[in-house]
């Protein structure tokens, strides 16, 4: 049994539809990469994923007991949060809030919570910063922190490095090697960077015209993952 | 030192404290939200929904609701749903739909007003809603408790809530994908501003709304940095500021609405120095104290400086006397007289404005009246008079009338006519 599976699914928004008969499944421990050009479906995939939209037509199945709301994000950064008066903590701490419910307030679990996986970032010395005064690099940090104060057991990440230069690029995906071996977090990751896919991916769904979902070596051995990394050495 | 405080603010005016008790309240709760507001990038929707206010309260005032709240509340909270919906689901429509219902309502509202109202002052109704001229002085008790009642349950919910409104507000996709009901804390939010709007609208009036809802917010946005520490920030300065302006405005005779904003405005100055500052030598909380302490000795300095009401020689004894109270004093108290003149029938009044004659619409005639207006003329309240014997001087001339008052129905109104008037012409 797979932790996500999609089944027959077809991606639109509005009147334009996107792709259709999508299949493929996450199971625990993966590693799954989802590459593809440019308005191609793949930020409406991550919306469905989430559950903040539906698909226009098949499944997103969870398994092993994941409920949907179990998923753990890293968005892509939004306008409002570039000049949000905000401390680290507060901000980590808000990945708590899903555990919450109706209650008002944090719970002693939910700070040391908290406090565990700013650690485990490395931001110790950062807690009572302001988020819009670090470096792309910590932001990103933070933000994954976040997402693990809401769920230790799947991950998704959307363009974790983009605008990130080369050495922040090179921590963030070793942190996330960390997580996905060390910790065993199952990983979903939306890519432009097929250098990483190669390294890190154990699957890679590619999204376009005609889909392909695969292991890393079924992926970079057919025409389709061949002809992709010919075109983005270009 | 109390003494001396309570005679330059008239704090042992019943109608003062209401004031004070009110502004500070409401001024909290409005700050409160504005962080949210700013970041969230709906700064106009206070501005939208005043104005939808203001036609919910024309549509009460032609329906004769004795309280017109019930009305204007659940009008404005489903405008506000409609509104941050709108702004949610599509881009595009979202300042559109803001903009629509603001001015639909708006124009709806002058429309009916002037198609149907009973007052017989027009224009000072209207000016009165949209720049809360002295409305802040004259409220009602059923205004007062309703007042207080709202402001506490808007400052219980957003303490309750207040982790939430964070989450929500910093980054709504991932609340949501997580677990959290971000569409009915939206409508929550929503329907808690349309509360602060219809509230606020005594205090500073439809138009200036925004002012008192996003200055405190933006001001505490330059110094500091994290978001407990801006929205507390926020809502001590929004107070200080309240007060400075109502009190200000009570000595100096200026508009109340108008002085808090100016008051909000010279805070966003400052505050965006010592932002400045504070990036360069790295202080923060002294020097934003210092800026409150700057405001509040600008107020007190311009409260020193204002003119004191001139003594006019009389031994008789008034009940009311309108001479020995400042501007915005003198005209508060009429106000109350003029609205409700059952509740001050028989007693001797004294008060100075222009000559003038008001048409009583039972029998067409004139009737000599003595007329107030304020300073932008467009607010004006009459005293109606008869004195026959000594001829009565031109149209416009400066009196100083006295008499007692007597509540008079003058078509579906209640009017304010002087018995035993006498008068004398100021020179």
């Amino acid at each position: 049994m797979s932790l996500l599976t999609a089944n027959n699914l077809t991606l639109g928004y509005g009147d334009r539809l996107l792709l259709k008969g999508l299949n493929f499944s996450v199971n625990e421990g993966e590693f799954l990469c989802i590459v593809g050009e440019n308005g191609s479906g793949k930020s409406t995939l991550v919306r469905c994923l989430l559950g903040l939209q539906k698909p226009a037509g098949g499944v997103i199945q969870p398994g092993e007991g994941l409920a949907l709301n179990q998923i753990g994000y890293l968005p892509q950064q939004t306008v409002v949060q570039k000049d949000f008066p905000a401390t680290v903590w507060e901000i980590v701490l808000s990945g708590c809030q899903g555990h919450c419910g109706l209650w008002p307030f944090y719970s002693k679990a939910d700070k040391a919570l908290a406090k565990a996986n700013i650690a485990r970032m490395g931001l110790t010395e950062l807690t009572r910063r302001c988020y819009r005064e670090l470096s792309g690099g910590q932001q990103q940090r933070v933000l994954l922190a976040r997402a693990l104060c809401a769920t230790r057991r799947l991950m998704l990440l959307d363009e974790p490095v983009s605008g990130l230069d080369p050495r922040m690029t090179a921590e963030m995906y070793h942190l996330i090697d960390k997580l996905n071996h060390q910790e065993k977090i199952t990983v979903i990751m939306v890519t432009h960077d097929l250098a990483a896919v190669r390294e890190y991916a154990s699957h890679v769904l590619h999204i376009g015209k005609k889909p392909l979902f695969g292991t890393n070596q079924e992926y970079f051995a057919s025409d389709l993952g061949h002809h992709f990394t010919t075109l983005s050495q270009m | 030192m109390f003494d001396y405080l309570c005679a330059t603010f008239y704090l042992d005016q019943p109608m003062v404290q209401n004031a004070l008790l009110v502004g500070v309240l409401i001024s909290l709760c409005a700050s409160l939200l504005g962080v949210t507001l700013v970041l969230k990038r709906f700064s106009l929707i206070g501005d939208g929904l005043s104005h939808v206010a203001f036609g919910a309260m024309a549509i009460a005032g032609v329906l004769n609701f004795t309280h017109d709240m019930y009305f204007i509340l659940p009008a404005t909270i489903l405008c506000a749903i409609l509104m941050l919906r709108a702004g949610q689901n599509t881009v595009i429509m979202g300042d559109a739909v803001v903009a629509i219902l603001s001015v639909a309502s708006l124009a709806i509202g002058y429309l009916l007003v002037n198609l149907f109202s009973s007052s017989t002052n027009l224009t000072g109704d209207v000016c009165t809603t949209l720049f809360g001229s002295t409305s802040i002085l004259t409220l009602k008790p059923f205004d007062v408790y309703l007042s207080i009642g709202l402001s506490l349950a808007v400052i219980a919910i957003f303490v309750l809530f207040y982790n939430k409104i964070f989450a929500c507000t910093f980054d709504e996709d991932f609340a949501r994908a997580t677990g959290t009901p971000v569409t009915i804390y939206n409508f929550f939010i929503a329907a808690v501003i349309a509360v602060i709007i219809v509230l606020a609208m005594k205090l500073v009036g439809a138009l200036l709304i925004s002012a008192l809802i996003i200055f405190p917010a933006l001001s505490a946005m330059r110094v500091f940095r994290s978001f407990l520490a801006v929205t507390i920030c926020s809502a001590v300065l929004s107070v200080v500021c309240s007060l400075a302006g109502l009190l200000v405005s009570i000595v100096a005779g200026t508009p109340v609405g108008s002085t808090i904003v100016c008051f909000d405005l010279v805070t966003f100055a400052i505050f965006s120095l010592v932002g400045l500052a504070r990036r360069r030598f790295r202080v923060s909380l002294p020097a934003a104290a210092a800026a409150c302490l700057a405001i509040l000795m600008l107020a007190s300095c311009s409260c020193s400086k204002s003119p004191t009401p001139p003594a006019v020689a009389d031994n008789e004894v008034y009940d009311i006397d309108l001479l020995q109270q400042n501007e915005t004093m003198a005209w508060a108290l009429a106000s109350n007289v003029t609205q409700t003149p059952d509740d001050y029938a028989g007693m001797r009044i004294r008060l100075a404005g222009r000559f003038g004659h008001v048409k009583n619409p039972e029998n067409n005639q004139d009737m000599p009246a003595c007329i107030i207006t304020d300073a932008t003329a467009c607010c004006q309240m009459q005293f109606e008079f008869d004195q026959t014997g000594s001829p009565y001087p031109a149209e416009g001339t400066r009196i100083i009338l006295s008499g007692k008052l007597t509540p008079v129905m003058r078509g579906k109104t209640k009017a304010c006519y002087l018995e035993n008037a006498s008068f004398t012409v100021v020179q």
